[in-house]
């Protein structure tokens, strides 16, 4: 027997119908690999999920869904729930219990999250800012590394934040912002999003604004009537989109700040008995707001994942054992279709075992391949995994 | 040399029975078998190529009774030492003419692989097929194809070559190159040639000639 010959032949046979081997390849392949993949994704998220969940120890939001508010505040999740209060956020800080970081991630910039927050965050991530300097000011950013490539911004340039509704002309208004620095990466969700001072997040909700200033007498729009000390302005006074060294003292808030919206708010307690009391403090039925351990909803949000899995690997398995039959009755009609080749080798002098072995080789070859591709991709799912799992999330 | 005595063969559920008391074929002699067509010349070959076994007698090549041997030796016997070229060619379609004259060299005789090549080459200069080398068997004519069976057959240097109607397809300028090749190169190496042919214009060029109706004993049975 030559090894090697038949090697050839089978080689031979494959590369003759380049398609057809190709598809019951691939058909393999994603048999082998769909099962495997899911597995590795879930596992792979499973430990990212966990791993930003413990650096986050605890989380204050509105009541509803735990998983959404912990999704919400560590993976900047679109908000399903509605704001927490910055009085109930002053609250908390008044407890002091800990740390408190304030979360606002309702707005989008460059399809990027924009995140209103403080100082204290950068610190809990330990985000560093590889290029530029920190934001100083209303209306400045910092953004993560992966925005920065994706879009090719960079300290000096300058993003602008998302209307919500094209068609809302009393809503939200775009922002531009100054990004004054660009973030190391960490590899997380805070690669692709753009921080802010979170009272930057509430001049792009409205709550605040600067114009012109009225009490010029050459300003438009502002005409001071006769007798009166109060300036009405009307529709021609310029609001300005961007915050300036010049225009940043014209900035100013409008109602009460105790009602200014929040997504959430990060809790760092001081101690295990910090943290036990400011969990006892929430456990009121009554009260507005709910105190989430990050890490219990992501265990949570596991559980139902293993659940989806199990399910998944069960169809999975029905479909692979469906597509290893497709592809041997493949090879069994393919080898009938040669059987007058095969007796041309037989006639010539190949025996009943080296026909054999051809026919075993040629379905190795197959079955390798599909492994090797499967491997591959299989490989791929795992380094990709985080970043999947961010576009799923958002 | 080929030797066969007292063979006796029937196809399974088949009324036709073939019964040759004695066939030889020495060494460097180029033997014609004539008949009609169905008489029985491709069963014979087939026989005494070992591929199908009689149920009595016994079918000898150079001395070894191939009849009894098991499959896997009597492949490699055959493999080794005897040369076909077939009535439909049977050559592979997915395989160039090179790889399919070297087919041998692939099944097994990989040892000899630069002798059979180096005799492929020679072969297929001889019966002008060498510019096809890199060709498939799709994208030639029924004569060169046949001229490809003839070079796969002969480059092994076999001691027995067994042709079933060689040049049936050939014109005839071309039939008598081809047949001159077969059995010049069969004196040249001492090669026992067995040629089933009706194609009688071509007859006076063997050594010897025989009627299968007079070597089949049981002349008066049906077609196979």
């Amino acid at each position: 027997m030559n090894p090697g010959g038949i090697a050839f032949l089978s080689w031979k046979h494959l590369s003759h119908r380049p398609m057809r081997s190709l598809t019951l390849v691939t058909a393999i392949a994603l048999t082998l690999f769909f099962p495997r993949a899911l597995q590795v994704f879930i596992s792979e998220s499973e430990d990212v999920l966990q791993e930003r969940a413990r650096s986050t120890p605890l989380l204050v939001g509105p009541k509803g869904s735990s998983i959404d508010l912990t999704l919400n505040s560590l993976y900047f999740t679109p908000q399903q729930l509605p704001p927490l209060t910055y009085a109930a956020y002053e609250k908390l800080s008044r407890q002091r219990f800990g740390t408190t970081i304030p979360m606002h991630s309702r707005f989008r910039a460059e399809d990027a999250p924009v995140i209103g927050t403080s100082l204290a965050y950068f610190e809990l991530r330990e985000l560093m800012v590889d290029s530029g300097r920190m934001i100083t000011r209303l209306g400045d950013c910092v953004i993560g590394a992966q925005l920065s490539a994706r879009k090719n911004l960079k300290a000096g340039d300058t993003i602008t934040s998302s209307p919500e509704n094209v068609f809302d002309l009393a809503g939200v208004y775009p922002l531009r912002m100054r990004i004054t620095g660009v973030l190391a990466p960490n590899h997380t969700a805070d690669d692709d999003a753009v921080f802010v001072d979170l009272k930057t997040t509430w001049i792009i909700e409205g709550l605040a604004h600067g114009h012109q200033d009225l009490t010029d007498p050459g300003t438009s729009g502002a005409p001071r009537e006769s007798g009166e000390k109060v300036v009405r302005a009307n529709a021609s006074v310029i609001e300005f989109n961007e915050i300036t060294d010049g225009n940043i003292t014209s900035f100013h808030f409008h109602g009460d700040p105790g009602t200014y919206p929040l997504s959430s708010a990060i809790l760092v307690p001081r101690d295990q008995k910090q943290r036990a009391l400011a969990l006892a403090a929430y456990q009121d039925k009554d009260a507005t707001a709910q105190m989430v351990i990050p890490l219990s909803a992501v265990t949570d949000l596991a559980d139902t994942l293993f659940a989806t899995q199990r399910l998944a690997l069960a169809a999975f398995r029905l479909l692979g054992v469906a597509a290893l039959g497709l592809a041997s009755l493949v090879f069994l009609l393919s080898f009938r279709l040669r059987e007058r080749e095969m007796l041309t080798y037989a006639k010539i002098g190949a025996g009943r075992i080296l026909i054999g072995t051809l026919k075993a080789v040629e379905v190795t070859i197959v079955v390798i391949s599909a492994m090797i591709l499967a491997r591959v991709a299989v490989s791929l799912t795992r380094s990709l995994a985080t970043d999947l799992l961010s576009r799923f999330l958002n | 040399m080929l030797r066969v005595e007292e063979i006796e063969f029937q196809y399974p559920q088949s009324d036709y029975r073939l019964r040759i008391d004695r066939f030889v074929c020495q060494a460097a002699q180029a033997t014609a078998i004539v008949g009609p067509s169905g008489c029985g010349k491709t069963t014979f070959l087939n026989l005494a190529a070992g591929i199908l076994h009689p149920s009595r007698g016994a079918v000898s090549v150079d001395g070894v009774e191939i009849s009894s041997l098991g499959d896997a030796m009597g492949a490699t016997f055959r493999l080794a030492r005897i040369g076909l070229i077939f009535q439909e060619f049977e050559l592979v379609e997915h395989l160039a003419v090179r790889d399919n004259i070297l087919l041998p060299v692939h099944l097994g005789l990989r040892s000899q692989r630069a002798a059979i090549e180096a005799e492929a080459k020679r072969l297929a200069e001889h019966t002008g097929i060498a510019g096809y080398w890199r060709m498939h068997p799709r994208n030639l004519s029924h004569g060169e194809r046949q001229r490809v069976a003839i070079c796969r057959a002969l480059s092994t240097k076999p001691s027995l070559v067994l042709a079933d109607e060689p040049t049936g397809n050939l014109d005839p300028l071309n039939k008598r190159k081809v047949l001159d090749v077969m059995i010049n190169t069969a004196r040249e190496r001492g090669q026992c040639l067995v040629v089933a042919t009706h194609d009688v214009e071509l007859l006076d060029a063997f050594d010897a000639v025989v009627q299968f109706e007079e070597l089949n004993q049981f002349r008066e049975t049906a077609t196979p």
